[in-house]
């Protein structure tokens, strides 16, 4: 995120706009990537509380479904009274204890900032465009990516998609267009996206938000186009397409449907603007909703750790034996990865799956292994894992209705009926009975040698780690005791399972 | 039967070849609906309503095809009707209210069969062209033929599979069935006959065009499905009816086919190039005339916005 610039630099905001969009491939097979990458520079809860704001994404269960987590023992009291105790200090732990279990939030009051530029067309003009555009624009989109539905496909061959556009308008009777001017700029000029931005905004400084605005709208067709561009991925007709074209050929139709809707002679969006739109961009304050919000997410997932963590603490033999620990297992598939032998794996409780990488802690001193280990590991399966955590916070009941209308398009993706954007993240079936939790890296290795690797870790896997998007705990072979990552420093991990409360199982 | 002869009026079923054969279709696919039905529904609240709303629509199914007179016939189209829309929005939530204008304007051709027979009853009845040509709308717009040309795509996109399976085989086909009943109405009325032959053809040319630019899998079953219409509306109108039944069942079983048995979203990578580049017969022809037809098919003439604004809501 930058500060918005005066001048408008159309490839600087093309490429953050592909680091926004959600990369959607065609096909089955893809890389995992996190769905939050434009927000890793921020701290996880940080992100989280952006991403919710800026785009409207759903980043949290809702505080319903956290209360209910609570009330049927899945987030255990006392694990959320430590999380309490470690953001909030003691003293205040009694007052936040109360906002997170009792306080009433006003629902979802305000709309995030995605949509509220483009938004003026319907307040100023009395017109959405989207609704006579989109289903224009799918509908040649997925004519134009088609991989093998139709019989009769695209016709024009090996070619860009603005200069196939190009091609069937200067060759056919019919145009895409309804109206003149959008057709003569497809057919006589190379317009530039600043210069359709001149015509249908004005401003040149909300021409970067109008473009967020305008591809949001169909995060999914874009976000695929995107990947498309990225993979230098050709169509089975031998075609291509960019994100550029994509924007290009949308400014021209929505010049197409003003001058249809209002004449010839508009203004400009940004000319008649009463009062501007929020800054997209802008950071976004912490608010009370958030903060409890977080707080539950913590407690919820140190819930679910806790259970594997008892396993590996030496001192449970302590206190478990002849009793049925009663522990949580979740469904995330890809939320536990160890890194030791394969011993260690045997302290795992039963009834959790985790990805073991075999390592020896006794024979990398210096601890090369283990950089090279994380360095693989933590970007891999740390996107695995959010993929599933933002795919299940995304998903409600209206989702899931939703989902039993899907449409396959064109071979490469699934549409959703309601608006007809293609459907991004993963299908409903694989997340229903999911519960989103990061993912844990247990390390067996000695605590001082693991923060000398973390410090010569490559940047951008430090920041994985730094910026709490996955969580680590340290195993020390020699003493058995746990150590977790937090604030770059390995705090001793103390067990909230009581002998007294267990007892009660 | 009340069809031919007024004066059995008492006469309330009736069974004959055409009775058979849209039972046995119904029953066929009725089975196949509720077979995919309680696979997506399982476990979720809306199971219970799809199987009322499913018997409430074998019921005014049953009458409609049983029917021996006007009375009974409007009674099973009408419970039908309601059935039919129920399946296109029983997955939604309704927090937001029954869309309203959506059912009306589905429903809207039932006004024709209400016309038709308050004609076939009023003291001019023996001018059998207006009953014809209403009973003609009736079936037309139930078939989701010309003029009324839209509204099956646009339900298939927005429903589930199984009603999908109900809505492409049963309800659409009921179109043909009114005629095929109706037919010494119109059987010695050489306009009405090439009338409902024109529309056929018109309707067939252009429903096979849409589907085959068409990238969407349920619109394209859609399509296909109105375009064997189309043809079924000329064979009826040329005497055919043996010939008319058997395409009406094919039809059946080849839309549930294309509906159950939906192509998996391509794996990318080498196999998914060679579906390509396969010539068709309009690769022969001039490129303008090729690039006209193919936008003004995508475009699907205009016909789709339209519509569209109103039932998706």
């Amino acid at each position: 995120m930058t500060a918005r610039n005066n001048s408008f630099d159309e490839n600087a905001v093309l490429d953050e706009l592909r680091q926004f969009l959600p990369a959607l491939s065609t096909g089955r097979t893809f890389t995992h990537r996190n769905p939050l990458q434009a927000f890793q520079h921020l701290r996880f809860h940080d992100a989280l509380r952006h991403a919710s704001e800026m785009l409207g994404y759903r980043t949290w269960l809702s505080l319903d479904e956290y209360r209910s987590l609570y009330n049927s023992k899945r987030v255990k009291p006392g694990v959320l009274e430590k999380v309490l105790v470690g953001q909030k200090g003691t003293a205040r732990t009694f007052e936040w204890q109360d906002k997170v279990l009792m306080k009433k939030f006003p629902a979802d009051a305000t709309a995030p900032r995605i949509g509220q530029l483009r938004a003026n067309w319907q307040k100023q003009y009395k017109t959405d465009p989207d609704a006579r555009i989109h289903p224009r624009l799918f509908r040649i989109l997925g004519n134009y990516l088609d991989h093998g539905v139709s019989d009769w496909k695209f016709p024009v061959h090996g070619q860009g998609f603005f200069d196939s556009m190009r091609e069937m308008e200067s060759n056919s009777f019919v145009s895409v267009f309804n109206t003149p001017r959008a057709r003569n700029l497809l057919l006589h000029t190379s317009p530039s996206i600043e210069d359709l931005l001149t015509v249908i905004v004005g401003d040149e400084t909300l021409f970067k938000q109008y473009l967020f605005d305008q591809q949001f709208a169909h995060r999914g067709w874009s976000g695929l186009v995107a990947w498309l561009e990225r993979n230098g991925e050709i169509l089975p007709n031998g075609s291509s397409i960019t994100l550029y074209e994509l924007i290009v050929f949308e400014l021209l139709l929505e010049i197409d449907v003003l001058d249809d809707r209002l004449g010839t002679h508009w203004e400009p969006l940004a000319s008649g603007l009463a009062n501007r739109p929020k800054d997209l961009f802008a950071p976004v304050p912490a608010d009370e909703k958030s903060e409890v919000l977080g707080i539950w997410q913590e407690a919820f997932e140190w819930s679910y750790y806790e259970g594997i963590l008892a396993g590996f603490s030496r001192d449970r033999q302590n206190f478990t034996e002849g009793r049925t620990l009663t522990r949580i297992v979740t469904n995330a598939p890809d939320s536990l990865c160890i890194v030791g032998r394969p011993s260690v794996l045997r302290n795992l409780p039963n009834g959790h799956r985790a990805f073991l990488h075999s390592y020896d802690f006794a024979v990398d001193r210096d601890g090369e292994l283990l950089k090279s280990t994380l360095e693989t590991v933590i970007p891999s399966l740390g996107a695995a894992s959010l993929e599933y955590f933002f795919a299940r916070t995304a998903w409600t009941a209206v989702e899931s209705n939703a989902a039993l209308t899907d449409q396959i398009i064109g071979l490469f993706g699934i549409a959703d009926s309601v608006s007809g954007d293609l459907r991004t993240g993963l299908p409903a079936s694989l997340i229903e009975d999911l519960e989103p939790t990061r993912l844990l890296c247990v390390v067996e290795q000695f605590p001082e040698t693991v923060l000398k690797v973390i410090d010569r870790l490559d940047a951008a896997v430090a920041r994985w780690l730094a910026n709490e998007w996955v969580h680590m705990v340290v195993t020390d072979p020699a003493s058995g005791e746990l150590r977790v990552l937090k604030n770059g420093e390995l705090a001793a991990y103390k067990s909230d399972r009581r002998p007294v409360e267990d007892a009660v199982h | 039967m009340a069809f031919l002869n007024e004066y059995m009026f008492w006469n309330d079923f009736h069974f004959d070849g055409l009775t058979l054969a849209y039972l046995t279709t119904g029953f066929a696919m009725t089975l196949l609906a509720v077979w995919n039905g309680s696979s997506i529904f399982r476990g979720r609240r809306q199971w219970s309503l799809f199987v009322c709303t499913v018997m409430l629509f074998g019921v005014g199914y049953g009458l409609a095809v049983f029917s021996g007179d006007w009375k009974t016939l409007l009674l099973g189209w009408e419970i039908m009707g309601a059935a039919s829309f129920l399946l296109i929005i029983l997955h939604r939530d309704f927090s937001g209210g029954i869309p309203a204008k959506a059912f009306f304007i589905y429903r809207m051709g039932d006004t024709g069969l209400l016309l038709a027979m308050w004609a076939s009853l009023h003291p001019w009845r023996h001018d059998t062209t207006i009953i014809s040509l209403l009973l003609l709308a009736t079936a037309s717009l139930q078939a989701s033929q010309l003029p009324f040309s839209s509204w099956l795509p646009q339900a298939l996109e927005n429903t589930t599979t199984a009603s999908a399976v109900l809505l492409t085989t049963l309800t659409m086909q009921m179109g043909a069935f009114l005629l095929l009943r109706t037919y010494p109405y119109w059987e010695h009325q050489l306009s009405v006959r090439i009338l409902m032959a024109l529309l056929g053809l018109v309707a067939a040319a252009m429903a096979a065009g849409f589907a085959r630019v068409q990238s969407s899998v349920k619109r394209r079953v859609a399509y296909v499905s109105m375009a064997h219409n189309g043809l079924i509306f000329i064979e009826v109108a040329a005497g055919f009816k043996s010939l008319a039944l058997i395409h009406i069942a094919a039809n059946a079983f080849l839309g549930a086919y294309r509906l159950l048995v939906q192509p998996s979203v391509v794996v990318s990578g080498a196999g998914a190039r060679t579906i390509s580049n396969r010539k068709t017969w309009e690769d022969r022809l001039p490129k303008k005339l090729k690039y006209t037809i193919y936008m003004l098919d995508t475009r699907e003439w205009g016909l789709y916005a339209r519509f569209s604004r109103y039932l998706r809501s």
